[in-house]
């Protein structure tokens, strides 16, 4: 018997992939843009609709008790209404895409500034359409295309995927309440969280000796492997001369009040804590306006400086 | 504020039922409300409403005749309503109270069920249609990032929505009419039954109350003969309605020692007869009118010995009948004991000065009734006057109107004269109905209204049976002669009465609201069955007739929701049509893109296809896609700005065409 009905449940299971694809494929994380189509939307009564539905019921035992064919009419035309509510909250949804998502990253413990751009396939009447399925519900108004504005919480550094959100709408009358999961196939990329008590920054004079001594009297800025490209004039000959590998000076390094931000730096601290203080000083010195180099276990990282260099120090603490 | 106009609107329908107190009391205090609300106030303080609530209810119980009827009923919902709104916070109360206004139209619509409130009742649905939208956005407001205000001047997208909503849903709502199974019989009682307020003519007479009907000019029924060319000539439209046989002094009454048959007695037609269908306005009393004298009794109904039509009453009853006259014929050729004495009875001591004039006419003629009918028809002819504003009488108000005022309406002289008779020695009674008519030529029916309410008398001549006598046409020819409308000032005064476009008008209102109260409000579960069988579903089976209205219903919203869901497609997205503008220029220079090719992939092959642009068709297609796919943090109007220039580039993109295209 139990077999039986684990088997039944197997092909209703079987049957609702092949035919209901809104109930179980929508679940699932899908690539933008998305289009609303009928077939993934849900629609339910609203508690005032529910209402409604029962002040009906009351009007129409009354007239027909009364043969009062006036009422009657009046009920009808309300009950007309009501029915007609579901059909209209779906097509409030229907052919409305979610065309990109995007969020401007940022660190953990903050709140990503989510942007969603809709845009509707078809001409329709100024809706009101909300999203839920995150902390604080948002409205926006849908026309042509319209931009909403949705806050999320980061809770930790690397991609994010987005979380499930609920497109939903009850217009015209609020009697009835449609929906639709929109799940975008998309990461946000979110900032290691700084360390909250600002550690110095491993000035000059303070930290561990930073500079690569090559030779006597000469204090190099520091030295990397030869790659193609490289000018010759830059190849430290002498160095080069005594390890046997082709050398290169790194351009513009020390001398000028550079930093070098270490990943062996902050060796005391556990992993997470080391990757929250590198994120501290690179923060720090972007917003002294330093130059810096960052030296992770993966790759190095500058020395440069500006926002554009901070973010791809910060992306790579991210994905560390 | 689209609440309060709301609530407005499902008051003023029911202005014509409600205490004038309750109104007095009820639409300033929600005028004031809307005004607060208007103006940023919150809802009242609860002392006040429990206040208010106390009073409303106290002074409802202490009006009304009964907590449970239906004034009472509506009186109560519209003061709780009010009461609702003057404490709704939120928008979930606002909702309920534009929900319920549909009920109080409802209330309104158990008093009066004609076209013209029924057509008010469906604009009241546009409102709360409207205002459920406005109180969408209201909610909407504080949340959104573009805040959509509810203002006055958003109320055109409301309203479209509301009336095209209106437009689907009243095919549905006929439909449903038609169809929806319905009760053969009530539930539960009428709440109440005698209907009060505006009422034709009553069971009893009592001088100077028809006059009050004079000056109502609605219709009390309408009449279609069958054969409407050949109608009865003016002086020959007498409706008759109830006949009076006692008197004591004050009023005339009905005696219920005579009660109907379903066979009636025999009228001998000695003319002309008449089949007719008779619909009456009001749900009916007891009583029928009928064109004097009806042959036959109605289907379903009873017919006194003095042809008085009776039949089932309350707001369930048929309203209309049909029925067979002749004016003129002959009853009662014979006058059983039993009626004689009741046709002769006189209040003891009452009037004695006109009990003195009848006993004196006796003595002069004798048994010669025709000289003392004649006698009394001159002196009322000699020194009288008809009006319909009589002067008020006292006790012995045929003495005083004989002898003293003289100025009457129909009854004082229907009923003096048959006082006088009997006096005589004449067995006589009143009968009370319609005299009259107007025809509507636009409809080919007849109009009898509550103005043409008429009294007059019967006497009974051996070997003639019952003559009727009309003393007010003695005074007054010109009454029954033109109706109602040709006497007075009471009904269409002035030029507008006479002006022909006008009284076209009329009539068309008037076929308008008869068939209305024929084919929507007359209609029944027994024509429901009829209507299905005539559409061949067969005998009024309720789970099939149930089956079928689904279908039905479901037929109608379908249909509606594929008219609502065609709506125009909006152009694509402006990236789309700059990429299909250069797909357009590369397929005339030969390369046509396949639709699984992405931009990538379709412009190398363009570009190897076509050496000479190569570099322009790589670099346009590297900017569109950095535009389309990788911008992340590009803000709209950098956005804006590259679109534009990649637009440019590609209309500049020049590529010869080629006749031998490669179509893959």
């Amino acid at each position: 018997m139990r077999g039986r009905i684990a088997q039944w449940r197997e092909s209703g299971q079987r049957f609702a992939e092949r035919r209901l694809p809104a109930l179980t494929r929508h679940r699932q994380p899908e690539p933008l843009p998305i289009l609303l189509h009928r077939r993934r939307i849900y629609v339910l009564p609203t508690r005032f609709g529910l209402y409604a539905g029962g002040l009906l019921l009351v009007m129409l035992l009354g007239a027909l008790n009364f043969n009062n064919n006036a009422a009657l009419l009046l009920t009808f035309a309300l009950t007309g209404v009501l029915a007609l509510s579901p059909l209209r909250a779906v097509q409030a949804l229907e052919r409305v895409v979610l065309e990109r998502a995007e969020a401007e990253p940022v660190h953990a413990d903050d709140m990503i500034e989510l942007r969603l751009h809709f845009r509707s396939e078809i001409a329709r009447q100024r809706v009101g359409l909300e999203i839920a399925g995150i902390s604080t519900p948002v409205r926006f108004d849908l026309l042509t295309a319209a931009d909403a504005l949705v806050n999320l919480p980061a809770e930790r550094r690397g991609w994010v995927p987005l979380p499930w959100l609920s497109l939903s709408s009850d217009a015209p009358f609020g009697m009835f309440r449609a929906w639709s999961v929109l799940r975008p196939l998309q990461d946000v990329l979110v900032w290691p969280r700084p360390e909250p008590t600002a550690a110095p920054l491993p000035d000059r004079g303070t930290g561990v000796a930073r500079h690569v001594r090559i030779a006597e009297g000469e204090d190099w800025q520091g030295l990397r492997d030869y790659r193609p490209g490289d000018p010759p004039r830059r190849v430290a000959w002498k160095a080069s001369a005594r390890t046997e590998r082709l050398l290169v000076r790194e351009p513009g390094l020390p001398a000028d009040g550079s930093l070098d931000l270490r990943w062996e730096d902050a060796a005391a601290l556990p992993f997470e804590q080391r990757i929250s203080r590198l994120t501290r000083w690179v923060v720090d010195a972007a917003a002294a306006g330093r130059r810096y180099r960052l030296q992770l276990p993966t790759e190095v990282l500058g020395p440069a400086s500006g926002i554009e260099f901070r973010n791809r120090c910060l992306r790579a603490l991210a994905l560390l | 504020m689209a609440t309060g106009v709301t609530l407005l609107a499902a008051l003023a329908l029911n202005t014509k039922w409600l205490p004038i107190w309750l109104m007095g009391a009820l639409l300033p205090l929600a005028t004031l409300a809307i005004v607060a609300r208007w103006r940023g106030a919150g809802p009242l303080p609860t002392f006040w409403r429990i206040l208010l609530l106390v009073g409303a209810c106290a002074a409802i119980a202490a009006t009304q005749p009964s907590v449970f009827g239906r004034e009472a009923g509506a009186a109560l919902l519209a003061s709780m309503l009010v009461l609702k709104y003057l404490e709704t916070s939120g928008v979930r109360d606002a909702r309920l109270v534009v929900m319920v206004s549909n009920f109080l139209a409802m209330a309104a619509f158990l008093r009066d069920q004609s076209f013209e409130q029924t057509s008010l009742a469906f604009a009241l649905v546009v409102l709360v249609l409207v205002a459920l939208q406005w109180l969408r956005t209201d909610r909407m407001a504080p949340l959104a990032n573009a805040a959509p205000q509810p203002s006055l001047r958003e109320w055109r997208a409301p309203l479209r929505e509301a009336l095209l909503t209106m437009a689907v849903v009243i095919p549905f709502a006929l439909a449903s009419f038609l169809l929806f199974p319905r009760l053969a019989t009530p539930l539960w009682g009428s709440l109440d039954d005698k209907p009060r307020g505006k009422v034709g003519i009553d069971d009893e007479l009592e001088l100077g109350a028809l006059s009050g009907l004079a000056l109502d000019d609605s219709p009390a029924f309408r009449v279609r003969f069958d054969n409407d060319a050949a109608a009865p000539p003016p002086a020959e439209r007498y409706w008759r309605g109830l006949v009076l046989w006692s008197f004591d002094g004050r009023v005339w009454a009905g005696s219920r020692r005579f009660p109907g048959t379903r066979a009636g007695p025999d009228v001998i037609a000695e003319g002309q007869r008449y089949d007719y269908e008779i619909a009456l306005v009001e749900a009916p009393r007891i009583w029928r009118f009928a064109l004097d004298a009806p042959l036959t009794t109605p289907a379903g109904m009873l017919r006194g010995v003095d042809l008085q039509i009776t039949g089932p009453a309350g707001p369930r009853a048929e309203r209309s009948y049909r029925a067979t006259s002749a004016t003129r014929y002959r009853l009662n050729s014979e006058l059983p004991f039993a009626l004689r004495r009741a046709a002769l009875q006189l209040p003891s001591g009452s009037n004695p000065s006109a009990v003195r004039l009848g006993e004196k006419w006796r003595m002069q003629h004798g048994a010669d009734v025709d000289a003392i009918v004649q006698e009394s028809l001159e002196m009322i002819r000699a020194g009288f006057l008809y009006s319909l504003d009589p002067p008020p009488l006292g006790r012995q108000a045929i003495d005083e109107f004989l002898f003293s005022t003289r100025i009457g309406f129909c009854e004082h002289f229907a009923s003096s004269f048959v006082f006088l008779m009997r006096a005589a020695g004449i067995p006589a009674r009143i009968v009370t109905g319609y005299q009259g008519g107007e025809r509507n030529s636009v409809g080919k029916y007849w109009i009898v209204r509550q103005s043409d309410a008429h009294a007059w008398a019967e006497i009974w001549i051996a070997g003639r049976g019952w003559q009727r006598v009309d003393p007010t046409a003695a005074v007054a020819p010109e009454r029954v002669l033109r109706g109602s409308s040709g006497f007075g000032e009471g009904t269409d005064a002035g030029w507008l009465g006479k002006s022909a476009w006008w009284s076209g008008l009329r009539d068309r209102a008037d076929l308008l609201g008869t068939w209305w109260q024929q084919a929507v409000v007359g209609f029944d579960s027994l024509r429901q069955a009829n209507l299905l069988q005539r559409l061949g579903a067969g005998e009024a089976n309720r789970m099939r007739h149930a089956l079928l209205w689904l279908a039905l219903m479901m037929a109608t919203l379908g249909f509606a929701a594929l008219l609502m869901s065609i709506r125009r497609r909006l152009p694509a997205s402006p990236w789309i049509v700059v990429y299909r503008e250069f797909a357009a220029k590369l397929a005339g220079g030969g390369v046509q893109r396949k639709s699984t090719e992405g931009p990538a992939e379709f412009s190398e092959r363009a570009a190897t296809t076509l050496p000479d642009q190569a570099s322009e068709i790589r670099r346009i297609a590297q900017e569109f896609i950095a535009l389309r796919y990788a911008s992340e943090h590009t803000v709209e109007s950098e956005r804006a700005r590259r679109l534009e220039i990649l637009r440019r580039r590609v209309r500049a993109l020049k590529v010869a065409r080629r006749r031998d295209a490669i179509v893959s």
